[in-house]
């Protein structure tokens, strides 16, 4: 094989640990290269080692066979390496021009810059991938999948011929990824590109790989090229010997009444006749590409937003919730998928982040928190949910994504609610933890909790759902039982073949 | 052809700002209500005092654009101006020409500015906390030097160059104009100038980019205190003598004018000069407006204070609704 990249022996420490050790891979010309693990394998920072941002304790990294060594990212542009970042990396007010030559405009003799040369410029970059955009329009009108273009642009203008992406699609729709990945193979064909590409979700790496790598714990666990890239064995690598992550994880109890009913929610131009009920002991799953209008049916019974018509019953009685805080005093409780916004107060030790939302539960007659019955709580959550490190006077900010998804878990659980909504619960959160949450959500339910799952994630609604509620373009398309129910079945009923209605 | 409008239509309205358009606006509808109650108040007499009343101002927004397009603050402009106005006026009693006075200020207005942003990468604090201070430090200073009163008694070669007027323009206002004007051009179109956007935007991928960050930081800090410096001068040519209490509700006007322009504070990479000259003859028309009436000119400040408040509403409201950058619906 030709490769263009060699790495040998790469290992890098952070205060005093191995966050990479003796990391040995090829990369060949031309190819598309993925590299998966969970969260902590250390993808990231092999991405930023290769884009000069870190640079290694220990190994050489080749180029053409020639070492070459990177103090920043702008020596790897002029070994022809750029990097795109996970976080979008734009300047919003900027035309798409100037985002894209930001800082290297080219100016006159008085410093001025030569708008019309750097609009043809970037026209041209942007044709050259296919892209048709007006170079002098503002990068914030864009949608983020286009911004997302506008920096992988700005990273190919360095003329290079090693692009790494770093999850470029953690924020993307179905389309937009498709999108993605025609121009990624636009790229590596026309321009002779190659492409390191990380990635959470599997069949988009194995729709769009050539060869894929995998790290566990910060080593090289080996490559899959060609007909070896199957998601077993992908799953297999990265987390070792656990479990399928796939089969469906059976409710355990009985199932409960019917809690709550909604019946003909609508709200123009965004969903209408949306109909189902929530039982205790069961999850329902709602599954829809992005754009059903899953969350923004939730929001608008819950309050968070307008309702034009529909009824909701709970517990017996109608009723009409007109605020989130409405809705949690009812013990309806909601949980977005953005999880900066849920409110875990990242410099705060986790025990007061996990008694936040219950904290008259815990205030003593002098108006004083109970520390040691506070205490007590926060350490079951810490012992029941497996929150690593297990200590409770560390600050939130501290833990990974998945492990403040789980304090943010225990938050919500000790506000004792009787039905818990979950949008995207396990968005970027690597298998591991994705596991961990999924056993929790069915020992939530087993527990009498009525459970509605969002997601736009087919297996984990698969995994999880007692029923399936399929939404499409604001409509209910069908609602089905998840008996042995195939991934086949369910996007049947979003395009509405008949077939599935048996 | 017919595309060539459409975009042109496209240019037009996504250029038309409409904070910037409100403010327009109030300022036509102002200045036509007061013509109507007082003549002469669209003389040229009176815009030029207005305009010449607020020339320190004016100078110190021009700067202070800068340093909130990046991102930043700073507040030692209110300390900076005054002191500059007070050695100048002691350099000059020494014997020192105007001229190589004026030098020498704004030399020591640039190591004020580079000391600002020196402390504030240094102790990596919001440049709040560190230009109060410096502000605090100068004005303390201010007051010593001049034992809270007045520096006069200017020699006479300085006393006549004060009084020339170009164009029938005192020098102060030639000054802003010429400022105002240069720092709108380059700030539009100098790709040193344009650096500042990125490093509001967005100052970890303007580090990525290859944007030295910490130089454009620098230079931002150093411009504000040199403009400061600017004002400070200006200041003693227009009352040839210089008092401890020039700078006092500078800063806030300065910063309300660049508000009211529609730069952001709350997101940086936002702005323009255009539209802190915009804010400007706002806030003077405003000022000017109450001095003319009659009404108490204690209530200026509450009436400054709200139209921040309204600037601020549309601008974070309206203009950024649904835009990234702060939080945000879900699609």
């Amino acid at each position: 094989m030709d490769a263009i990249l060699k790495l040998e022996g790469i290992g890098k420490m952070f205060g005093g640990n191995y966050v990479l050790k003796d990391v040995s891979l090829e990369i060949g010309r031309g190819e598309v290269h993925a590299v998966i693990g969970e969260n902590g394998a250390g993808k990231s920072t092999l991405m930023k080692i290769i884009g000069g941002i870190y640079e290694p304790n220990e190994g050489v990294i080749r180029k053409n066979g020639e070492k070459i060594l990177l103090h920043n990212a702008i020596e790897a542009y002029k070994q022809g390496i750029g990097i795109v970042h996970q976080e979008l990396s734009v300047a919003d007010n900027l035309t798409i021009a100037e985002n894209i030559f930001a800082g290297r405009q080219p100016v006159n003799r008085f410093g001025f810059v030569r708008e019309k040369q750097m609009c043809e410029d970037a026209g041209k970059i942007l044709g050259e991938m296919g892209i048709r955009l007006d170079p002098r329009e503002k990068v914030g009108n864009l949608s983020v999948a286009m911004q997302q273009i506008i920096e992988i642009a700005k990273v190919v203008s360095h003329r290079i011929d090693v692009l790494i992406l770093d999850e470029p699609t953690s924020s993307l729709s179905n389309k937009e990824i498709a999108h993605l990945f025609e121009l990624v193979r636009r790229l590596c064909r026309e321009q002779g590109m190659t492409v390191i590409f990380i990635s959470h979700k599997l069949d988009e790496v194995m729709a769009i790989s050539d060869r894929v790598s995998v790290l566990r714990n910060g080593n090289f666990i080996g490559t899959l090229s060609g007909e070896e890239i199957t998601a077993s064995r992908m799953i297999h690598m990265m987390v070792g010997d656990q479990l399928d992550s796939r089969s469906f994880l059976a409710p355990k109890t009985p199932e409960g009444e019917v809690i709550l009913r909604a019946e003909g929610l609508c709200r123009e131009g965004k969903f209408r006749d949306v109909s189902f009920a929530l039982q205790k002991n069961r999850i329902l799953g709602i599954f829809g590409l992005i754009g059903a209008g899953r969350t923004e049916s939730i929001l608008s019974l819950i309050g968070a937003d307008r309702l034009d018509s529909g009824r909701v019953t709970y517990e017996g009685r109608e009723i009409r919730l007109s605020s989130p805080k409405e809705a949690i005093a009812k013990g309806i409780v909601y949980l977005t998928e953005n999880r900066r916004d849920l409110g875990l107060f990242l410099p705060k030790e986790i025990s007061d982040n996990v008694i936040a939302a219950s904290l008259g539960a815990f205030t003593t007659k002098r108006h004083t928190v109970d520390r040691k019955k506070a205490g007590e709580a926060v350490e079951g959550y810490i012992q029941k949910l497996k929150i690593q490190p297990p200590v409770m006077d560390k600050p939130a900010g501290t833990y990974s994504g998945g492990n403040q998804q789980k304090i943010l878990f225990s938050k919500v659980l000790l506000t004792d609610p009787k039905v818990l909504i979950v949008d995207e619960p396990t968005k970027g959160v690597d298998i591991g933890v994705k596991m961990t949450i999924h056993h929790m959500l069915r020992d939530l339910a087993d527990s009498g909790i009525a459970v509605l799952l969002i997601s736009s994630e087919l297996p984990e609604i698969l995994k999880l759902s007692d029923r399936v509620l399929v939404m499409h373009e604001g409509e209910c398309r069908g609602l089905l039982e998840n008996r042995d129910l195939t991934e086949r079945e369910v996007m049947a009923a979003v395009y509405g073949e008949k077939e599935v209605q048996q | 052809m017919r595309q060539k409008m459409s975009s042109l239509k496209n240019r037009i309205l996504c250029r038309l700002d409409i904070q910037a358009s409100a403010v327009v606006l109030l300022i036509v509808v102002i200045s036509i209500a007061m013509s109507f109650v007082y003549d002469g108040f669209l003389s040229a007499y009176n815009i030029k005092a207005m305009l010449m009343s607020y020339v320190p101002e004016g100078i110190i927004a021009l700067g202070l654009t800068l340093v909130i397009i990046s991102g930043g603050i700073d507040l030692s402009v209110a300390g900076v101006m005054p002191f500059t106005a007070i050695v100048y006026c002691m350099l000059m009693k020494a014997g020192v020409h105007y001229l190589p006075g004026m030098a020498i200020v704004l030399a020591a207005a640039a190591a004020i500015g580079a000391v600002n942003n020196f402390l504030r990468r240094l102790l990596d604090v919001h440049p709040f906390i560190i230009t109060m201070a410096v502000q605090l430090t100068l004005k303390g200073f201010n007051l010593v030097v001049t034992g809270a009163g007045s520096i006069s008694g200017l020699p006479e070669n300085f006393m006549e160059i004060s009084q020339v007027r170009i164009l029938g323009l005192k020098i102060p206002l030639v000054v802003f104009l010429l400022l105002a004007a240069l720092w709108m051009v380059l700030l539009a179109k100098n790709r040193f100038f344009r650096k500042v956007y990125f490093v509001g935007g967005n100052p970890k991928a303007a580090e990525l980019c290859g944007i030295n960050v910490n130089r454009v930081m620098y230079f931002v800090f150093i411009q504000s205190a040199v403009l400061a410096a600017v004002a400070g001068i200006m200041a003693v040519f227009n009352y040839q003598a210089a008092n401890y209490s020039y700078g006092s509700n500078l800063d806030t006007r300065a910063i309300t004018a660049v508000v009211v322009g529609g730069t952001s504070m709350t997101r940086g990479g936002i702005g323009k000069i255009g539209g802190t000259i915009i804010g400007l003859v706002f806030i003077a028309l405003v000022y000017n407006s109450f001095l003319l009436s009659g009404i108490n000119t204690y209530y200026q400040d509450v009436i400054t204070g709200a139209f921040l408040i309204g600037a601020v509403l549309i601008g974070e409201r309206i203009k950024y609704r649904g835009k990234p950058g702060k939080k945000e619906d879900k699609s």
